[in-house]
């Protein structure tokens, strides 16, 4: 399981640090977290704050093809012809 | 990817909704049932037609008491958002009543509860790319989920991974700006993609289209909530993940 969700997650390059310094803060070898770009949390404690920090960090965004369907995405809108022939498509392996 | 037992697409909310059962012998009536219960959210609800419950309550024509019971209750919980996002997840945003960032999640969790309680334990259910999941697609697999890369609209830019995912994407590259931030009035352009892992779908669609109408606060907002994971993608192109983001699976798991 885990060896088959490492091979379909594509590889990030968190390692390139010479393309996250120019987007994030690097600090003793490792990228912090960008929060100078971060607007003040609405109605935000600082507890809260650091936790967000923690949580988050930068990534380069990548790409993949994925034929396996099962997708999340913004939703879209069209007619219903449109769409049927978007799921017959996707049923085709187009 | 195990294939589902059975499997029906069709046209409903303005997208297109998928079901997929995964049990050993499905019962093809569920699925039937559910697509009844999208077209009756979709007929109740919508605010493209003049004489849904939702239109008829926004142009006077209905009173808060005389609404149903699914009105009323999700009303309640858009109110109960409205408070614990400081007011940016709001059904006023546009000035006239419109619950429905709301009522797609919340109709798909409800149809995923009632597969549930029909027995179809093993399930997928999607609509217009928000998803809620439950059980597993096979004994030994789990659930992959790609997420719409927001500019290479035939790739993913990453996967999630586990059982009873509940996963929700809200941008602006499929239909521009329609998300409001209530402070300024206008569309709030600065996310191109917002999308929320969690457990249930209803809060998860509501979180991704809160963010989003926060904009750039939206971030720190999403990262502060306790067992949702998230994957912001700006205008700009710059991208982050929440620390589980791809390892969902430890996160969201039934034991």
């Amino acid at each position: 399981m885990a060896r088959s969700s490492r091979r379909q997650t594509p590889a990030w390059a968190p390692q390139d640090l010479s393309a996250l310094r120019r987007r994030a803060g690097v600090s003793g070898g490792r990228v912090t977290n960008a929060s100078a770009i971060y607007d003040p949390s609405p109605g935000g404690s600082q507890s809260f704050a650091n936790r967000a920090n923690s949580q988050l960090s930068q990534r380069i965004l990548s790409s993949q093809t994925w034929n396996l369907g099962r997708v999340s995405g913004a939703t879209y809108a069209g007619n219903a012809w449109e769409l049927s022939a978007k799921d017959a498509m996707s049923q085709a392996g187009l | 990817m195990t294939p589902p037992r059975a499997r029906r697409c069709e046209p409903v909310m303005g997208t297109l909704a998928t079901v997929e059962l995964h049990d050993p012998v499905p019962d093809r009536r569920v699925v039937d049932e559910v697509f009844s219960w999208l077209h009756e959210v979709d007929q109740r609800f919508s605010t493209y037609k003049v004489d849904s419950e939702v239109s008829r309550l926004r142009d006077g024509g209905l009173t808060l008491p005389e609404c149903s019971a699914d009105l009323r209750l999700v009303l309640d919980r858009c109110a109960d958002l409205w408070q614990r996002t400081d007011g940016y997840f709001d059904v006023y945003a546009t000035g006239q009543l419109d619950p429905s960032g709301y009522v797609k999640g919340w109709a798909v969790q409800v149809a995923s509860e009632r597969l549930t309680a029909s027995g179809a334990v093993n399930h997928y259910v999607d609509a217009g790319g928000d998803i809620q999941t439950r059980g597993r697609p096979d004994d030994a697999d789990e659930w992959r989920i790609g997420i719409r890369h927001p500019w290479q609209l035939d790739k993913v830019s990453s996967v999630v991974h586990g059982t009873d995912l509940a996963v929700a994407t809200s941008g602006t590259y499929e239909r521009g700006g329609h998300v409001f931030d209530p402070r300024t009035g206008r569309p709030q352009l600065t996310l191109r993609s917002v999308t929320v892992v969690g457990r249930d779908l209803a809060e998860t669609d509501a979180y991704a289209t809160t963010a989003v109408a926060m904009g750039s606060a939206g971030l720190r907002w999403l990262a502060g909530l306790d067992g949702y994971e998230c994957a912001i993608v700006f205008e700009d192109g710059r991208a982050y993940e929440s620390a589980g983001f791809r390892r969902t699976a430890a996160t969201f798991s039934t034991p």
